[in-house]
C-alpha cells in the first residue's frame, strides 16, 4: 500500500479546475426561487388563494395530463437551499442549525444523519433527497415516488379534504389540484425531521405549499420539473420560507427497484456520537441478502 | 511511491466543502477523505456485494509473508452505479484490483471507495460523495510518468 503522490503544481491546477467547474456548474443548475404571488398568514390561506385563482382547478382526463414519464434525477445541486440558508429560523432551530454546521467545520461533515438508521427521508426533504423520481398521473390521485426506502407521496387531486385519522406520518396527507399543466400541493401532519443532512430541522407543524411544472429544456437549460415550494411551519420559523428544487430527465435506462436498508445497511451511531461503519467480520455485521458477487462461470455457489 | 504530497491548505478547504454534500444516506465523518490520506490497496476480489443503501467491495491482501487481510470499502449505492454502468458482474471473485480509497479514520481495514484499478489496466468509480474517484483519477493518472 502506497501513499499517493504527485507534484504539487499539477495537483493545484486539478483541484482548482474542479472547484471551479463544480461551483459554475451547481450555480447553473440551482432552480431559483419564484416566491408567491402575496405573502399568506397561513398554508391554507396561501392554497385557497391558489385554488380560487385556478377558478376551482383544472379537471383533466388521462390523456389531458401532462407528460411526466420517465425516470427524474432528483440532486442537491439542483435545489435552491445553501449554505448558510436564508430560512427565517425561530431561535431554537436556528441553535440546532448553528450545531450543525459548527459540525461541518469540525469534522467536514454532521456527525450523525437519522437516514442512517434507515429512516424515511420524510417531508419535505423528499423534495431534495438526491436519489431518482418516478411520476405516476392520473386525474384523481397522482403518486410522486422516490427511489430511497420506497417513499410514495400520495396527492389526492378530486376534491377531498385532509385526513389524518393516523397522526402525523412521515409524508404526511396530501391534497391538491391541477391549474392547467401545473400541480398544486398541500401537505400537512408530518413528522418532526428535517430538510436535508446538514440543514436545518423542521417541527412537526410544518406544512408545504407546492407548485410542481414541468419545463421543456431550452437555450441549454435541462427538461425538467420544477417545484416551486413554500414552507409553514410556526415552530421552526418565524415566517414563511420559499424554496425550490428541480428534477432533471436522466438520458440513461434505469429501472426503480425495491430498496432494502434496515437488511443491508452497515453504517450505524458510533459510541463517541458519531458516524461508523460495522465491517465483515465484526460483531453485529449485516452480510448481503442475495445481491452478491456472483461466481465466475462454472463454479458451484456456495 | 512515497513522494511528498504538499497542498496549500486554502485549496484543500474550498475542495472539500465543494463535494461534502455527498449524495449518501449517512455522513462521511468515518472516513479521512482527503486526497493526502489516500491508500492504495491491492488485493483479490473475495466479494460485491451490490446492494442499496451502500455497495461493499471486499478484497484479500496477502502480504509477502503470505498472510492474508481482508479489506472492505463503501461504495455508492445501485442508484448511482446502474447509470455508470457498474454492474454485478464488474467486479468478479478472484479478480486482481487495486482500491484506490479514503482509510478509516480509526485504522481498520476498511474505507470509502475512490476509484478501481482493474488488472487490464482500465478504471471503474464505484464511489459515492460526488466526484471523489474521478478526482483521484486524476490524480493518479496526473503523477504516473
Amino acid at each position: 500500500m502506497d501513499r499517493l503522490s504527485t507534484r504539487t503544481p499539477a495537483l493545484v491546477a486539478i483541484c482548482l479546475a474542479f472547484v471551479a467547474a463544480f461551483v459554475s456548474t451547481a450555480s447553473a443548475q440551482r432552480e431559483a426561487v419564484v416566491p408567491p404571488p402575496s405573502r399568506f398568514a397561513s398554508a391554507q390561506e396561501h392554497y385557497d388563494f391558489l385554488l380560487k385563482n385556478a377558478k376551482g382547478g383544472t379537471k383533466h382526463t388521462i390523456t389531458s395530463l401532462p407528460d411526466w414519464s420517465g425516470i427524474w434525477q432528483s440532486g442537491i445541486t439542483t435545489m435552491s437551499m445553501n449554505h448558510p440558508v436564508d430560512a427565517p429560523l425561530s431561535r431554537e432551530y436556528r441553535a440546532r442549525y448553528d450545531e450543525k454546521q459548527r459540525q461541518e467545520r469540525e469534522v467536514g461533515e454532521v456527525y450523525y444523519d437519522r437516514l442512517t438508521h434507515c429512516e424515511p427521508s420524510a417531508y419535505p426533504r423528499w423534495l431534495v433527497e438526491p436519489y431518482h423520481k418516478e411520476f405516476s398521473l392520473s386525474p384523481n390521485q397522482s403518486w410522486l415516488m422516490q427511489e430511497y426506502m420506497n417513499e410514495t407521496r400520495r396527492v389526492y387531486t378530486d376534491g377531498r379534504p385532509h385526513a389524518t385519522p393516523e397522526g402525523h406520518t412521515w409524508l404526511g396527507d396530501s391534497i391538491g389540484f391541477w391549474d392547467g399543466d401545473k400541480l398544486v400541493i398541500w401537505t400537512l401532519a408530518v413528522k418532526a425531521a428535517d430538510y436535508l443532512r446538514g440543514y436545518p430541522d423542521n417541527s412537526a407543524e410544518l406544512e408545504g405549499i407546492e407548485v410542481w411544472r414541468r419545463v421543456k429544456g431550452q437555450n441549454r437549460t435541462p427538461d425538467r420539473i420544477v417545484v416551486q415550494a413554500t414552507m409553514y411551519d410556526r415552530v421552526g420559523l418565524t415566517a414563511p420560507w420559499n424554496v425550490a428544487t428541480s428534477y432533471v430527465k436522466a438520458d440513461y435506462q434505469y429501472r426503480i427497484r425495491y430498496w432494502d436498508c434496515a437488511l443491508t445497511s452497515n453504517d450505524t451511531l458510533g459510541a463517541d456520537g458519531k458516524t461508523t461503519t460495522v465491517l465483515p467480520g465484526e460483531a453485529g455485521f449485516k452480510p448481503p441478502q442475495n445481491d452478491v458477487t456472483r461466481a465466475p462461470q462454472g463454479a458451484k455457489p456456495e | 511511491m512515497n513522494t511528498r504530497f504538499v497542498m496549500p491548505a486554502v485549496v484543500l478547504a474550498v475542495a472539500a466543502t465543494a463535494v461534502a454534500p455527498a449524495a449518501a444516506h449517512h455522513s462521511f465523518n468515518m472516513f479521512n477523505m482527503t486526497p493526502q490520506a489516500e491508500i492504495a490497496v491491492e488485493g483479490v476480489v473475495k466479494q460485491w456485494s451490490l446492494v442499496n443503501p451502500h455497495s461493499w467491495l471486499t478484497i484479500t491482501v496477502t502480504d509477502p509473508n503470505g498472510t492474508q487481510t481482508d479489506w472492505s470499502f463503501e461504495g455508492a449505492a445501485v442508484a448511482q452505479l446502474i447509470p455508470k454502468g457498474i454492474t454485478i458482474d464488474t467486479y468478479k471473485v478472484g479478480e486482481k484490483v487495486t482500491v484506490v480509497a479514503g482509510p478509516l479514520k480509526d485504522g481498520r481495514h476498511g474505507g470509502v471507495l475512490k476509484f478501481v484499478q482493474h488488472a487490464n489496466g482500465t478504471y471503474t468509480l464505484p464511489n459515492d460523495a460526488g466526484s471523489i474517484g474521478q478526482e483521484a483519477l486524476d490524480r493518479w493518472k496526473a503523477k504516473k510518468p
